[in-house]
């Protein structure tokens, strides 16, 4: 069975790789983009299975990435987590187009609960 | 030009039935039809055109009295020009009279007065005429006059009916008078005054219109001389009544036969005369406006006094009033309030008590009772009175002298308190403010209560909504609480729902202090908080990813070092990276303000649960008793907030006993609130430190954040709950929460 390919979207440098170690200790095929853009030309030219988006990015912030994303008009349907620093934007998540929002943590728990939902689905 | 009101024909005719002098009453036609802007009046009679002036002077020249002899033919006719003035003509329709036309300028009489004025002349001249024909009788002209006399200083309509019926008599040397009304109510002709027939056997009964003598009169309008003179009335006058004549004239009012008056039999073997029928026709026409304005006059009388009752009321309440509204505490205005209502002669119930309403359990709390429970006590309460307590003054003085503090009436006052429900019948008057009477027969919840009979119930009503109640009633002297109490304590009752609301808005006054300090210091804590926030908001990504990779990093490494010492040190870093995270964690809660999702627990459970959740450690020595008041008392809350709240106030009770000792967690509730406390057996709060605890970093504690009890508060606030700490005796603290249950 092939890995399931996800794309971790950080302007940090840092989270990236501990999101990129924490995910691929539990078997997928993490891709990393640093900035919005990158994501959007990565997203355009490969297949994801998943992608998580930090909301506070420089230059083109994690929602209108998320926008573009949506624009592209993949044939399938990306699953989208954002990622921010706090929770105030958990209420309205889903107007955003994306499928599920987590507030990092040290503790990737959370991250990869999420990531094991929506990939079943 | 106004419509002519009733009541200022009533106040003319009153003043025109005082005279007798029948040229002083053609002088008042005048002076009435002056108000209405007439400068010429006079009547004429269509055959001699004789000119009788009633208001101004008029003298037809040859020429105006041949304008008058041709256009007087042509009926219907309402106006004619005389000296190029258009006159008013109005025909006074009744073929025995000799002045048959009253003419007036300007034209400015409307409908109203019109007919009004036809009718008085059509009245006025044939009494005229038929008093002139009477002067040479001195008798019966002094009747007259002393008939017009009594009529002018009416008071009753029996009375003077009385004195009628008893002078025709006597004047007319016969055996009685009677005198019949029309009854509007039956429809028949009725007896309503009689003199001298004790023997004679008249129709008493009501009589229809039509039938025998009197019948026939009321239906012709014709005044009636019957003498044996006919068959028919030989056998009517003897057979039926035994009399040997009888006179029978119409009361007429208006257009309209009101009644009659009939007298029976000339005495000294004599029949009535032609004479005789005119005398009794003009006693007629004294009596008969008298007789249909009896009405209207004795509603004036009644209200005359009704009026001076009211003013005297009024006067009583203004005195009371100017005490009541001077600013003073709720309980000396509350027994002022009832000392007025059972002050002296003027209202003087037996007791009155007040009773508070709780709009929110809709319950009436008895507050006062002014009064006594039996008639001994209230003996034994009037003997220590003071005598001179005429004065309303002395209302004040009583107030101070605490008669009635430990009464057993107020004492059973005091101790009643139930749901408005159980008084359905007053719910009605509440509602709409009006003075509640209880119901004569039925039991009710205040007459089983005071073993009364009778008593009302004042709503007061604030601005807004029910105040209270206060409660009247007589149950020593059983006095009548009649309209005019209900109306004094409808008066009674605004005045004093004013004066207990600004007693309870000064009352509020003078608690403005303390609540502005409340206040200030709600403020600052709600800047402080908003401080925090807003720095945390910035804050928050520049902390959060540095934290994250932390504690990321080092669980990794932890994981993956195989030299334990090492191992143990990434470990440490990340113990602390996880602390520092959910420190982190909890100023971004206390920054923002979430919405509530409330749903109803059952707090017994839910606390025992949260404090279970702590797991605090066995070795700590800690012991926690709970104490719950009720087993089931459930509340709407925010499950999240209050697991957070209860946590805090545990752990802070746990932290102040580094050497173990009992926690005690309380749970009670009121009304409206849930109450729990936290106590602790450790060394208290500082005096000067209680002030700050629920700021946000202000910490005693060694390793603490200072943030759990800001967050606590700023929860509570926003439950519309209050939170406070003090310190026990000998020592350790006690936190105190109450939080609504719904």
């Amino acid at each position: 069975m092939n890995k399931k390919k996800i794309l971790v979207v950080d302007d940090e440098e840092n989270i990236r790789i501990l999101f990129k170690l924490g995910l691929e200790e539990e078997g997928y095929e993490v891709e990393l983009a640093g900035s919005g853009q990158e994501a959007l030309e990565k997203v355009k030219n490969f297949d994801f299975d998943l992608i998580t988006l930090d909301i506070k990015m420089p230059g083109m912030s994690g929602l209108e990435t998320l926008q573009e994303i949506r624009n592209l008009n993949k044939d399938k349907h990306i699953p989208v987590i954002l990622c921010t620093a706090f929770e105030e934007f958990k209420q309205d998540f889903t107007s955003w187009a994306s499928d599920d929002y987590i507030v990092k943590s040290h503790d990737l728990t959370e991250l990869k609960r999420a990531i094991e939902r929506l990939l079943v689905k | 030009m106004s419509k002519l009101a009733v009541s200022e024909i009533i106040s003319f005719l009153r003043d025109f039935n005082t005279f007798t002098d029948f040229e002083k009453k053609f002088v008042l036609i005048g002076d009435f039809l002056k108000k209405y802007e007439v400068e010429k009046a006079f009547l004429i009679n269509d055959k001699t055109f004789e000119i009788k002036n009633i208001l101004g002077d008029f003298t037809p020249s040859p020429a105006n009295i041949s304008i008058l002899k041709r256009e007087l033919q042509d009926y219907p006719l309402n106006r004619i020009n005389l000296d190029n003035n258009d006159f008013g003509v109005i025909k006074i329709d009744d073929e025995t009279i000799n002045f048959r036309y009253f003419l007036y300028y300007p034209l400015s009489l409307d409908d109203d007065i019109r007919d009004f004025v036809s009718l008085e002349f059509s009245c006025l001249i044939k009494n005229y005429q038929n008093y002139l024909q009477l002067n040479k009788r001195q008798n019966e002209i002094n009747t007259i006059k002393m008939l017009s006399e009594k009529v002018s200083t009416f008071y009753n309509l029996k009375t003077l009916l009385h004195i009628v019926t008893e002078y025709v008599t006597k004047s007319l040397f016969c055996r009685g008078t009677v005198i019949r009304l029309v009854n509007k109510k039956t429809g028949l002709l009725e007896v309503v005054e009689e003199f001298g027939l004790e023997n004679v056997n008249i129709r008493r009964f009501g009589v229809k219109k039509g039938s025998g003598v009197s019948g026939q009169t009321w239906e012709s309008a014709k005044p009636r001389l019957v003498t044996p003179d006919t068959e028919e009335s030989k056998e009517l006058l003897q057979s039926t009544l035994g009399v040997g004549s009888l006179i029978c004239v119409p009361l007429i009012f208006g257009n309209e036969v009101i009644g009659t008056l009939s007298v029976y039999e000339k005495l000294n073997n004599e029949t009535f005369t032609e004479e005789d029928k005119v005398f009794l026709e003009v006693i007629g026409s004294l009596i008969s406006p008298i007789i249909s304005y009896a009405d209207a006059l004795e509603i004036e009388r009644n209200l005359r006094e009704l009026i001076n009752i009211y003013l005297k009321d009024l006067e009583l309440i203004t005195e009371i009033n100017k005490i009541i509204m001077q600013p003073r505490r709720i309980d000396e205005l509350l027994y002022i309030i009832l000392t007025a209502l059972t002050f002296g002669e003027d209202i003087g119930f037996n007791r009155a008590a007040i009773f508070t309403y709780n709009f929110n359990t809709e319950t009436l709390q008895g507050m006062l009772g002014v009064g006594c429970e039996d008639i001994e006590e209230t003996k034994e309460v009037w003997e220590k009175l003071p005598k001179n307590i005429n004065s309303i003054k002395w209302l004040q003085e009583f107030s101070r002298l605490g008669f009635y503090d430990n009464s057993p009436f107020n004492e059973k006052i005091k101790a009643l308190r139930f749901n408005i429900n159980k008084i359905p019948e007053l719910i009605g008057s509440l509602k709409k403010g009006k003075v509640y009477f209880s119901d004569e027969k039925r039991k009710d919840f205040f007459k089983e209560i005071f073993k009364i009979s009778e008593y009302a119930i004042v709503p007061l009503i604030g601005k807004e909504n029910l105040l209270g109640i206060i409660y009247v009633d007589n149950k020593f002297t059983n006095k009548k609480i009649d309209e005019r109490y209900i109306r004094l304590l409808e008066i009674f009752g605004s005045q004093a729902s004013i004066a207990i609301e600004n007693s309870n808005t000064l009352s509020e006054l003078k608690d403005a202090n303390n609540m502005l300090k409340i206040a200030q210091q709600e403020i600052l804590m709600k800047e402080k908080l908003a401080a925090v926030g807003e720095m945390l908001t910035t804050l928050a990504h520049e902390i959060r990813n540095p934290l994250t990779t932390i504690g990321g990093f080092s669980d990794i490494l932890s994981k993956k070092i195989e030299d334990k010492n090492l191992r143990e040190l990434a470990e440490k870093i990340h113990k602390q990276a996880q602390r520092m995270e959910k420190i982190f964690n909890s100023f971004l809660y206390l920054s923002k303000n979430r919405n509530f999702k409330k749903e109803l627990i059952n707090l017994k459970e839910f606390i025992i649960n949260c404090v279970e959740q702590l797991g605090i450690p066995e070795d700590r020595n800690i012991k926690i008793n709970f104490h719950f008041s009720d087993e089931n008392i459930t509340a709407n809350i925010d499950k999240q907030m209050f697991s957070v709240i209860v946590e805090n106030l545990i752990k802070n009770a746990v932290e102040a006993m580094p050497g173990g000792g009992n926690i005690d967690v309380t749970l009670g509730r009121d009304e409206n609130f849930f109450i729990l406390t936290v106590e602790d057996e450790g060394p208290g709060i500082n005096k000067d430190d209680l002030p700050k605890i629920f700021d946000p970093f202000f910490t005693t504690k060694f390793n603490g954040f200072g943030i759990g009890l800001a967050i606590s508060y700023k929860i509570i606030k926003q439950h519309n709950g209050l939170i406070y700490a003090e310190n026990r005796k000998p020592k350790g603290a006690r936190f105190v929460l109450k939080m609504p249950l719904g």
